[in-house]
């Protein structure tokens, strides 16, 4: 039974509107999200990745009702995420919650750090100012944070500990489902490895489905039951974490997998077959084909004039489904041409 | 440097300020006699032991009625700024925070105060209120808030990019939860700012308008009616004019130090 699923969503983000008499009309519109549906079940940990500006990010805020599809829609529990009721909304807030890509960002430069745990809380009235405070004083110890810490404005601490903040205000409604967006990009490796056994360990105690936005696959492969590779506003390939890391099926997620450095350097790989892909402007590429076709060493001509859906692997890799695992556990990818 | 050279305006101006507050407070204690009091017999004595600041035609003691149109003035100038703050900020914040026809609907109200010269336009609304201190107040007041409401709005429109604005949401915050313990706050700082920068103005408007005789009706002292009633005497007794304008200039002085100070010591684009 999935938590969340996204069901043929579309987002077009409306072109800045030109100062400049004559300019096309409709030109600059940028379809962030182009046709995406997949699902995360409860206590799944789903993992986005693809390049900076591929709708990562889109795809969060959609799911948090902070922006609304322009067509497709976003169940939670049965529910449409962008048709709830105020009443509906506010529930649904307590159940989803999201921790930021920049915690600097994230947090109000006035508030300090229990008022800004505290917030959740009180807006969802949960009991009385001292359990509050209580409850507070046990998230901060969660999340590795001293009371002196709590005491503190964002910007009288490190990055790590702000990253902690955001993390313990996203756990304070005690949420079903918690979207990361670059939980650990901005942190150092050493503090990474905290946060992210941290998000481990949460995730186990209370079955905590998570969404896990990351350029990173060191993180991916450290977290993730599911992943969904993007590129250009598409799904290009989802599948079970082990599957598709390990014998990726989308010429894009091959690129994507050989782009990332190796840290040993005697155990270097063959150099690889094509340079690192460069990112694709959506409202440039070919509208109807693959829009990866351009860079696609295996690209024929109806990678360019057909637009490939999301289907199985044929032959689907390695491991049999196990009897009774929905669609959700099969290797699916989008290419006309996919390598087994 | 720059902070510590606004440190220095900011005292300079908040103490002149204070000590002017405290001067109009203090005015039925502090002078010598009582500002409407009349003495024939003393009309245009210059500035002595008896009357520090002379007397005027009536031989009403000047000093007096300095501090006695201190109190009018500056509290009318206060008020009126208070009111210019509660329409722009709110105006401000709504225009910032919702965008679309709100912001369309205030850009132009704006737009439509701004076109006329704002002497002019307090001058009319204040006549067609009729003359008083509460016309010229809320004249003035109506008068001084696009200037708030533009800084506010574009403050506002800011921070609703700030990811901490999304985050107050997603933990379940309406908009007005959203703008009172996020976005008002963080404009704060340019709000003290330009409320200060525009206690001057409004202080420099409330004497131009009882000059013209729109303000407290006479006998009441005001700055402005002062000069206005000192002009008569210019060539035989400037101190009429002299003290009263001195009370303007130093009033305006201070809160532009004021302003300019806080805006040096708060603003962080000034800041390294």
């Amino acid at each position: 039974m999935s938590l969340m699923s996204f069901e043929n969503v579309v987002k077009v983000y409306p072109a800045l509107r030109s100062a400049l008499p004559g300019a096309r009309r409709g030109a600059g519109r940028r379809l962030a999200v182009d046709d995406v549906t997949f699902s995360v079940g409860r206590g799944e940990s789903y993992a986005l990745v693809g390049e900076s500006g591929c709708g990562k990010t889109t795809l969060a805020r959609l799911g948090l009702a902070l922006i609304r599809p322009t067509s497709g829609r976003v169940r939670f529990a049965g529910a449409d995420v962008h048709r709830m009721r105020a009443r509906e909304l506010f529930a649904f807030r307590r159940r989803v919650q999201m921790v930021f890509q920049d915690p600097v960002g994230a947090l109000d430069p006035r508030q300090r750090v229990w008022s800004a745990v505290e917030e959740p809380l009180i807006l969802h009235g949960k009991g009385p100012p001292r359990r509050r405070l209580e409850q507070v004083a046990r998230l901060l110890e969660v999340v590795g944070l001293s009371a002196e810490e709590g005491r503190r404005l964002p910007h009288q601490l490190s990055g790590g500990q702000r990253q902690r903040v955001v993390i313990a205000r996203a756990l304070a409604l005690d949420p079903d489902l918690l979207f990361l967006d670059e939980p650990v990009s901005s942190l150092d490796v050493s503090v990474r490895a905290q946060i992210l056994n941290l998000l481990c360990r949460i995730r186990r105690e209370r079955g905590l489905g998570l969404v896990i936005i990351s350029h990173d696959l060191g993180v991916v492969r450290h977290v993730a039951d599911r992943v969904g590779v993007m590129h250009a506003g598409r799904l290009v390939e989802e599948g079970p974490a082990g599957g598709v890391l390990a014998s990726p099926a989308h010429p894009y997620t091959q690129a994507l997998l050989e782009a990332v450095p190796v840290p040993d350097p005697g155990a270097r790989r063959p150099p690889p077959a094509q340079p690192p892909p460069e990112p694709v402007d959506p409202a440039r590429g070919p509208s109807r084909g693959c829009l990866y076709a351009p860079l696609c060493p295996r690209a024929q001509g109806r990678c360019f004039s057909r637009r490939p859906p999301l289907r199985p692997l044929p032959g689907a890799a390695g491991t049999p489904p196990p009897p009774g695992a929905g669609p959700g556990r099969l290797h699916l990818v989008a290419c006309h041409h996919p390598e087994r | 440097m720059a902070r510590a050279g606004g440190w220095a305006m900011v005292a300079a101006g908040a103490s002149l300020l204070l000590f002017l507050t405290a001067a109009a407070l203090a005015g039925p204690w502090l002078a010598p006699s009582h500002p409407d009091e009349i003495s024939l017999e003393e009309s245009l004595l210059p500035p002595g032991p008896g009357h520090p600041f002379g007397t005027d035609y009536y031989g009403r003691d000047l000093l007096s009625r300095v501090l006695a149109g201190a109190r009018v003035s500056l509290a009318i100038s206060f008020s009126a700024q208070l009111v210019a703050l509660v329409i722009g900020v709110s105006l401000g914040a709504a225009a910032g925070y919702f965008g679309g026809w709100v912001d369309w609907l205030v850009c132009r109200l704006v737009d439509i105060v701004m076109a006329f010269p704002d002497l002019l336009l307090a001058i009319g609304i204040a006549a067609s209120l009729g003359p008083g201190p509460s016309s010229v107040l809320l004249a003035l007041g109506l008068v001084g808030w696009p200037g708030l409401c533009r800084v506010v709005r574009g403050e506002v429109m800011a921070l609703r990019e700030r990811e901490f604005i999304d985050a107050a949401r997603v933990a379940g915050a309406g908009d007005w939860w959203v703008i009172r313990r996020h976005v008002l706050p963080n404009v704060a700082g340019p709000v003290i700012i330009a409320t200060s920068l525009g206690l001057g103005s409004r202080i420099l408007q409330e004497a131009s308008l009882s000059f013209l005789g729109l303000g407290v009706q006479p006998p009441t002292a005001s700055w402005g009616s002062m000069v206005h009633l000192g002009l008569r005497w210019l060539s035989r007794a400037p101190w009429l004019v002299v003290f009263p304008g001195l009370a303007v200039a130093l009033a305006v002085l201070a809160s532009n130090l004021l302003g300019d100070g806080l805006r040096d010591v708060l603003d962080p684009r000034l800041s390294d």
